[in-house]
Formats: structure tokens, sequence, C-alpha cells
């Protein structure tokens, strides 16, 4: 592996605390992340990646038995370093920020028992977005790690995690927030807060019994979200840091690349610097005979013929792949120029689907073997 | 069953699927194939993307997002003064995080509406990833739970009612011939028929390696002047094929749903035409 030391990609799992690995689904991301893990415990880092789609995905592709929660469970595999592997739970998250943010035990239990509370915690748009940030900051606090690697959930919207935390922080600042969490002073607040035209028709669109329960928790919640929004600034901060990384995984579909190319704006317009491409699920090649060639072999009607029309087809598929892969590569190259260009690598398709470690392991050879 | 049966048994059909899958282009296949067999189409999309190419002209396409039909909504019931504002104001996050759900119940009720007005003969649906299209179908009865009353509340029962009713709406779910996705679309599957109780149509299997080879021992490598190149590509593709037999095995043994097997296509090409040959044609072979 020594000829190897010096690859992009081995470089940067040496350097980077926090991996974060954007793409479209079916691309393999969840794999692409655990082998990214497998390449930095080969650098003697402890890694942990962490999955914070809701999916079984990573516990699958690893070919784990076991559930995974928020707890890291640690990956038994031969490399100077650990691989571990957690699974985000937004709601003991959120349960446990709750607990260490608020003032009092009693406190705290007000905010978790408050069914406004228990619709955010389980709902699935912002709050997922901000515990996973949350997780990822205290993982990356976590003694027991040299590395974090996320895998983003599969949509349009798995970068929304990035800005969650000044979402949140723009939130809690509103003035009609700050109004409804400010505890009443002399029996005033409950009349004027009723009065107030926007409360009202909030309250004729999601029902009275819900809007009471929102102000309430937003009560409980006075105090506390201060040093929530403080705490989600720092995750702002830790999300640009030097050491943080962004890698994108793409497969060579049409499509899979327009939503890479999605992703990579979505960067730009975050003022994210994109440190990684991966192009996965590659065909493999057979030798270096042209697809000309093979085809033209394979209407000769020899005994070969059938063989030659074979080879011909998987030709065909990996030339295919190279081409939408390198116009990626040049649209990157238009879209950011940069003088410190990114890794790329690239890792190949199997002929079975990945799920076990023995699989893992031989994609992150590939991610390393391929790196520019 | 003809085309035209399957295509008019219900007006709304929900294509849903892990991403990657190849979704996006069934539901567009779907839509060019109901296009071609004369019905008036409407094909809409919830995610944001961009169209897959080759879309049927004919076909009237729509975009929809949970987030703005939560902020069109709000905008018509009397918060119009903070319109454009809804979003930086938080509001928005307010409202959604108060009755969960909400923006995508909306979503469904612009479907609904769409279906009740009969301007189109189907109205295909390429719905959110998996995980999400639960999210999705489920918002009606969980509307139904936290707000008892009012416009909503009359909103998430029409919703239910069109989601449950088999002649009404239907889910096609779509895989690779792999073991993960199969794995989640049979996970999926089970959350819909338990929580949601919607009623699904085939299962679309997507990019299997169909073209039959030869069995191995027919086929000659020996003494060729590329023998090792035929010898690993044979045996790749083999293997290949081998595994994707497996994932369809093993989907079929789980499911009550006839499966249609669709071909890998070739990038950059015509896809969407192509596969709206093949969905109608595996369509008609279909008891």
């Amino acid at each position: 592996m020594s000829e190897m030391a010096n690859s992009k990609i081995v470089e940067l799992s040496q350097s980077s605390r926090i991996i974060v690995c954007c793409g479209t689904g079916g691309v393999g991301k969840t794999s692409v992340a655990a082998a990214l893990g497998v390449l930095c415990a080969r650098q003697g880092k402890r890694a942990v990646v962490v999955t914070i789609d809701p999916a079984r995905r990573l516990v699958d592709a690893i070919g784990l038995d076991t559930s995974v929660g928020n707890e890291p469970h640690r990956v038994p595999i031969d490399a100077p370093g650990e691989l571990w592997i957690s699974m985000l739970n937004v709601r003991e998250t959120f349960d446990t920020l709750i607990h260490e943010v608020s003032p009092t035990e009693q406190r705290a239990n007000e905010v978790i028992n408050n069914s406004f509370y228990n619709n955010i915690a389980e709902s699935i748009s912002g709050t997922r977005d901000y515990m996973a940030a949350a997780r990822l900051y205290s993982l990356h606090h976590d003694a027991k790690f040299d590395v974090v690697i996320v895998d983003t959930p599969p949509t349009r919207s798995a970068l929304d995690f990035l800005d969650a935390p000044e979402r949140l922080a723009r939130f809690l600042n509103h003035p009609i927030v700050r109004f409804l969490s400010t505890p009443a002073r002399g029996g005033f607040r409950v009349v004027s807060l009723a009065l107030t035209p926007v409360v009202r028709i909030i309250g004729r669109v999601v029902g009275s019994d819900a809007l009471e329960s929102a102000i309430s928790f937003l009560r409980a919640f006075d105090g506390i979200q201060d040093i929530l929004r403080d705490r989600a600034l720092e995750v702002a901060t830790l999300l640009r840091a030097s050491d943080t990384s962004f890698a994108i995984v793409a497969a060579p579909r049409d499509e899979a690349l327009t939503e890479a190319a999605f992703f990579v704006s979505e960067l730009t317009r975050l003022s994210l610097p994109l440190q990684a491409i991966i192009a996965n699920r590659m065909p493999p090649r057979f030798g270096s005979i042209s697809h000309a060639e093979a085809s033209d072999r394979a209407r000769r009607d020899d005994e070969f013929a059938e063989a030659y029309a074979n080879l011909a087809l998987l030709i065909r598929e990996a030339d295919e792949a190279d081409i939408i892969v390198q116009t990626f590569i040049n649209l990157v190259n238009t879209q950011e120029p940069r003088s410190d260009a990114p890794a790329i690598t690239r890792a190949l398709e199997r002929a079975d689907d990945i799920h076990d470690l023995a699989g893992i392991s031989q994609l992150a050879d590939d991610l390393a073997a391929f790196s520019n | 069953m003809s085309v035209l049966q399957f295509l008019t048994d219900s007006r709304v059909l929900i294509v849903a699927g892990k991403g990657g899958v190849g979704k996006s282009a069934v539901a567009a296949a779907l839509a060019h194939t109901a296009h071609n067999v004369g019905l008036s189409v409407a094909h809409i999309e919830l995610d944001g993307k961009t169209l897959p190419s080759g879309m049927d002209s004919g076909v009237t396409h729509f975009s929809l997002s949970p987030g703005e039909a939560l902020r069109e909504y709000l905008a018509t019931h009397g918060l119009a003064r903070v319109g454009q504002r809804l979003e930086s104001t938080g509001i928005l996050d307010l409202v959604a995080s108060t009755a969960p759900g909400i923006d995508d119940l909306l979503v469904l009720g612009k479907i609904k509406q769409m279906e009740q007005s009969g301007e189109h003969d189907l109205i295909v649906v390429d719905g959110p990833a998996a995980g999400q299209a639960i999210g999705l179908l489920k918002a009606a009865a969980l509307m139904q739970a936290t707000v008892s009353s009012g416009p909503i509340s009359q909103q998430a029962r029409e919703v239910h009612d069109m989601v449950t009713d088999p002649k009404r709406c239907r889910v096609i779910l779509v895989t690779t011939p792999a073991f993960t996705p199969v794995a989640e679309l049979l996970e999926t599957r089970q959350q819909l028929l338990d929580d949601v109780k919607v009623s699904l149509g085939p299962v679309v299997v997507n990019g299997v390696d169909h073209k039959l080879l030869s069995s191995t021992s027919s086929v000659v490598f020996a003494n060729s002047e590329h023998e090792s190149e035929l010898r690993a590509a044979w045996e790749y593709r083999t293997q290949r094929q081998h595994s994707h037999r497996i994932a369809i095995d093993e989907l079929v043994s789980h499911i009550d749903e006839t499966t249609i097997e669709l071909p890998r296509y070739i990038q950059n090409s015509a896809i969407v035409t192509e596969m709206a040959k093949d969905l109608q044609q595996a369509l008609e072979s279909q008891q």
C-alpha cells in the first residue's frame, strides 16, 4: 500500500476530522461512506460512520445482524485504527439535547412531555436535519473518535442539515416565536396573544389544541432556546472548519449525474468546498480491446462470436460510464475552478450487490487504488 | 389484461421506490404509455427534480412541493400579508411543526382536486423516495388524528378516502434486482399495506440483465486471441444475471402482486420511449 500513500483520497482520510458524503439515492453512498471509514481505520484513525437516513441501509451494507442506534457500534476490521457505525435516532438525540441544555430536570421533562415537542421530535422535516447536525457535533467532540463520516439521506434536501442550525437559530429568534415563548406577566399575555391576528389564523389552520400545545412548549422552552441557538451556531462553524471535507458520490447514470451536479451547486451556494468526487458502480473493463474490435469479431460468426458479443456489450457499458463521468468532472471543473483540485476516484460495480464487510473492504481498496 | 383497462382502473397512480431504482423513468414511461393509448395524462413530480428527457409533449406536467403547497395555503387563508415572508419569518416552520404532515396533506389535497375535476384520465405521480412516500401517504391519517375539526380535518378525510380506495388510487413500487433495494421495497410495501392501507399495482423490477446467454458449457473461449478477457467477461455476466435472478426470486416469494421486469437501458438514449414500449408489452401480457 505504500505506493498509494499519497493518493488524494488517502490524504483526505488522513487529514479530515469530518467527511460528509452527499449524493442521490442508488449510487451506493452508504457503502462508500463505510469504505471511507475503512480507509481512515487503515490510516490508524478511529472512525465513526453515522447515517442520518432512517433506513437500515448502513447495517445492511455491512451485513450486520444487530440493530444499531445512536450508540456507536464497533465493527471488527483488520486495521490499525477502528471502525464504528451509528444510526441517527432523532428522538433520542433531541431528548439528550434537551436534558443537556435544560437548567433543571423538571424543566427538561416539561419540554419532553409536551405534545408539540412530540410532534416536532417525530416529524421528518427540519428536526431530523437539526438533530443530524447536533449528533455530528457530539460525535465530533467525543474523545473516542478521530474522524466522523456522515452518510446523508438520498434526497435533494440532504444538504438541508448543513444550514439547519442557522435555520433553527433564525426560527428561535423570530419575534413571533419570542413573543409566544415569553412567559405571561400579570395575565396580560394570554389575552393579547389570542388577539394577535397571526396567532388566530394559525389556530384556525392547525386547530386550537395543537396551537395551545405549541405555545406551552415554547414557554417551557424559554431560556433553553438561547443555549440551543448558541449550540446551533457552533455546529454551523464546525461544518465550515478546514478539516471538514465534502465528498460527492455519483454513479454513471445520466440522472444520477444531474443530481450530483445539483449537489455541487448546493455546496457552492453554501460556500462549502468540494474535496472529493467518487464515481461508484463503474462497470469493470476486461482487457484493452476496443468496442469496435469486439463487435467486429462478434460479427465474424465463428466459434467465438457469442463470447465476443458479450465482451462487446460490457465494453460498451464501461465506455458509456467513462463518458458520463468525464462529462461530470469537466462540469465540476468549469463550475468551480480551483487551484486545489478535488480527489477523484472510482469503485467498480460488482456482479453481486455489496452487503458484507469483505465487499466494503474491496470498495476501500478500489477507492485508494484509483484515486488521483 | 388490456393496457387501457390497467391504466384506467384507478385515476391516480403513485410511483414509489428507493432513489436510483429508476422510479422517475418508470413514472414518465407510464405517463407516456397512457398517452400512447389515447388517454389524457397528467404527470406530477414532487421532489423538484429535472424531468427525465424524452417525456412526451402530449403529457401535461406539474411540479408540486410540500413547502410550496403550505405557503400557498397559508397565503390564501388569511396570512397573505406575511405572504412572501412566511418562510423567512419562521411561520411556515411553526405551522409545519405544530401540525406535522400538513404540507404533505396539502400536496395530496391538490392531487385529489385534480382527480375530482376529471380533467385528466390518468394522473401519474412521481412520488418521493420510498421512506418519504410512507410519510406522504400517512399524512392524511396523521392529520385526522391531530386536527379534529375545520378545513384541514375535512381535507384529511377526503384525501384518506382517496388513497385507500383501490378504484381511485394505486401505488406502483419500483426496485432494481439487487439485495438492498429489494429488502427496502419489502419493508416499504409492508408499511404501506399495514399503516396506510393503500392498494398496490404490479411491482416493477427495473434494470434486469435479461438477454439470454447460452449455457457456459457451450461457449468457447479456449485458444481465442483474447481468451482471458472473454472468460472474465463471460463469468462477470453470468454472475450478474445469476444475482439478478436471486433478487427477483426473493422479491416474488414475498409478495402477492405481479412483477414486471424491465431491461437495462443504454444511458444517453431515449430511455423513456423505450421503457414505455417495454412497459406496454409487459402490461399486455399480464393476466
